[in-house]
C-alpha cells in the first residue's frame, strides 16, 4: 500500500464521519471540528500527557510480557511434543476467557490500580505469543534442522542459531497482534480498574456527558495506534528483515 | 572387516530395504564405503538412491537390514543438493557453527579461513549467502563439509543445480580435495558423466523398488580423467545401456559432441 493510498484512506473517513454527523442530534456523533476543538483542550490540560505515558508504558509492559512468555513456552512446546499436549489446553482455555473476565479477576486479584490493565493484557495475549510461536518452530525449515542434526549441533546451537533466528518473523508478526489487541485491552482496564491512563480519561468524561471530548480521546488513541503500527513496528520490522537477510 | 579386500569399511549395509507407505524404494541393498574412494550412487530420478544416502547419515531409517558405521558421530560431513547456509549467519559463521564446541575460538578462525581458501573464498567470510551466487554458496557448503574434517562425506547432487562449467569447475575441487586422502566419499547423482569424472566405484540402482543393478569400477586416475577420454566414453555406453537400454556400439567422436551441448541429455545423440 503507497503513502497516498494511505492518506486517502484517512480523508475518506473523516468526510463520512462529516457527512453523517450533519444528521445526527444530541451529541450522538459530533462532528470534526468540534473534536478537534475538544482535542485542543485536552491536550492542553494537566494530566492528559500523564494519561498517554501511562497507557502507553501498560501497552508495552503488557505486550512485552506476554511475547517473552508465549515465545518461552512456545519454543519449548515446538521442541517438545509432551510439554506442548500438557500446555496446549491450558492456552486455549486462556484464549476462551473474554479480556473483560480477565479484568474483573484482575481488579479482585490486585484491586483498583496500575496492576489490573497490564495482567489482563499478559492473560489475553500470551496465548496467541504460544501458539504462533508452537506453529513457527514446527514449521522451522526442514533443511536447517537436518544439517543441524548431520553436524551434531548442540541444542544451544540449535536455539541461538536456528530456532530463534528462524522464529524471528513469528515474533514480529505476534509483536504486532499483541500490541494492538493490548491498546484495546488495557483502555477497557483502565476505564474500570485505573486511577489515570487514556481509558480512564475516555470513562470520565462519558460520564460527564462530554461527548466531544470522549470522541476526542478516541482519536487519540487511534492516532497512537496508527503511530505505533507505521511509526515504530514498521520500522523494526525493516530493520529485523535487512538484519537478519530474510527473503 | 571385509573378508574379500581385508579393509575396514567406513560404512556398511546390508540388505537394508525402505518403504514409504505402500511404496516400496529400496530393496535388499548391500554395499560397503572403503576408506580413499568415493562410491557413486547413480541411478535416474526416485530410484531411492537420495533416500539410501539418507538412510547412511541416519537421517532416515531403514524398515529391513543392517548398518555398519566404523566411523565416529562427529566425522561426517553432508554436502546437500541446496547449500542449506543459515541466511542470517555470515559465510564465516555458517561454517564455524558446525565446529566442535571444544575448539579454541582462535583455533576455529584458523579453520574456517582455511576451509574458505581451499575452495578459493576466502575473501568472503564476512559476506551474507544472499550476496553470493549459486556456484559460491554450493562452494561454501563444501567448505562447510570439510571444515569438521570428515572421515565420510556424503554428497547429494551437490552440483545439480548449476550450470555445466560450473560443475566441471567443482567436480575438480572435490576431486583435489580427495587427493592423498583416506576419508571416503558417497555421491549420489543422476548424471552419467558427473558419476565418471568423480567416483572410483558405482553402482547403479534400478528397478522399483530400486536395487544394485551393477557394479562399475572406474580405474583410470581421477586427475586423468578427461570426459574424452576413450575409456570414459566406453564406460558412459556401457552405462547408458544399463540405465536405459540404448545401442552399446561405440561411435568415435559422439560423445564428445553430446559433452558440449551440455548436460540435459544423458543419451547421446547424432
Amino acid at each position: 500500500m503507497t503513502r497516498k493510498s494511505h492518506y486517502a484512506g484517512i480523508i475518506a473517513v473523516i468526510l463520512l464521519w462529516w457527512v453523517i454527523s450533519l444528521f445526527t442530534t444530541g451529541g450522538v456523533l459530533p462532528g470534526p471540528l468540534k473534536v478537534v476543538e475538544a482535542l485542543v483542550v485536552i491536550l492542553k490540560s494537566e494530566g492528559f500527557w500523564t494519561n498517554v505515558r501511562d497507557s502507553f508504558i501498560r501497552v508495552v509492559l503488557g505486550t512485552l510480557l506476554s511475547l517473552i512468555l508465549g515465545t518461552l513456552l512456545g519454543v519449548m512446546g515446538g521442541l517438545v511434543r509432551s510439554f506442548r499436549e500438557a500446555v496446549h489446553p491450558l492456552m486455549v482455555m486462556m484464549e476462551s476467557v473474554p479480556p473483560m473476565a480477565w479484568i474483573v479477576l484482575a481488579i479482585l486479584w490486585f484491586h483498583i490500580g496500575p496492576v489490573p490493565s497490564v495482567v489482563a493484557a499478559v492473560a489475553s495475549a500470551t496465548p496467541i505469543a504460544f501458539f504462533n510461536t508452537v506453529e513457527g518452530v514446527k514449521n522451522i525449515n526442514t533443511h536447517y534442522v537436518e544439517m543441524a542434526r548431520i553436524y551434531r549441533l548442540s541444542l544451544k546451537k540449535r536455539l541461538r542459531a536456528i530456532y530463534l533466528p528462524g522464529i524471528i518473523p513469528v515474533i514480529v508478526a505476534t509483536l504486532s497482534t499483541n500490541f494492538s489487541l493490548n491498546w484495546r485491552v488495557v483502555i477497557m482496564a483502565e476505564a474500570l480498574s485505573a486511577y489515570t491512563g487514556l481509558g480512564q480519561g475516555l470513562w470520565g468524561t462519558y460520564l460527564f456527558g462530554e461527548m466531544e471530548t470522549v470522541f476526542a480521546y478516541v482519536v487519540v488513541i487511534a492516532l497512537m495506534g496508527l503511530f505505533v503500527e507505521y511509526g515504530v513496528l514498521d520500522r523494526f520490522k525493516q530493520g529485523l528483515v535487512k538484519r537478519y537477510h530474510f527473503q | 572387516m571385509n573378508e574379500n579386500t581385508g579393509v575396514t569399511p567406513l560404512v556398511r549395509l546390508e540388505k537394508i530395504s525402505k518403504s514409504f507407505g505402500a511404496e516400496a524404494v529400496l530393496k535388499e541393498i548391500t554395499l560397503e564405503v572403503r576408506p580413499g574412494e568415493i562410491l557413486c550412487l547413480l541411478g535416474a530420478s526416485g530410484s531411492g538412491k537420495s533416500t539410501l544416502l539418507r538412510i547412511i547419515a541416519g537421517l532416515e531409517k531403514a524398515q529391513s537390514g543392517r548398518k555398519e558405521v566404523n566411523i565416529a558421530e562427529e566425522s561426517l560431513g553432508f554436502v546437500f543438493q541446496e547449500a542449506r547456509l543459515l541466511p542470517w549467519l555470515t559465510v564465516g559463521e555458517n561454517i564455524k557453527l558446525v565446529l566442535g564446541e571444544a575448539m579454541a575460538e582462535d583455533q576455529k578462525n584458523r579453520v574456517v579461513v582455511e576451509a574458505l581458501r581451499r575452495v578459493y573464498l576466502e575473501e568472503k567470510v564476512m559476506a551474507h549467502p544472499d550476496e553470493l551466487s549459486g556456484g559460491m554458496r554450493q562452494r561454501v557448503a563444501i567448505a562447510r563439509a570439510m571444515a569438521v574434517d570428515p572421515k565420510l562425506i556424503l554428497m547429494d547432487e551437490p552440483l545439480s543445480s548449476l550450470d555445466f562449467p560450473l560443475r566441471l569447475n567443482l567436480i575438480q575441487l572435490l576431486t583435489e580435495l580427495y587427493e592423498g586422502q583416506d576419508r571416503g566419499g558417497v555421491y549420489v547423482t543422476h548424471d552419467v558423466r558427473e558419476a565418471l569424472l568423480v567416483a572410483d566405484r558405482i553402482l547403479i540402482l534400478k528397478d522399483k523398488p530400486s536395487r544394485i543393478f551393477e557394479e562399475i569400477t572406474i580405474d583410470l586416475p581421477r586427475r586423468e580423467r578427461r570426459l574424452e577420454r576413450h575409456c570414459l566414453e566406453r564406460r558412459y555406453h556401457q552405462i547408458n545401456h544399463v540405465l536405459m537400454g540404448s545401442p552399446l556400439a561405440e561411435v568415435p567422436g559422439r560423445f564428445q559432441r553430446m559433452h558440449h551441448k551440455g548436460l540435459e541429455k544423458n543419451q547421446p545423440s547424432d
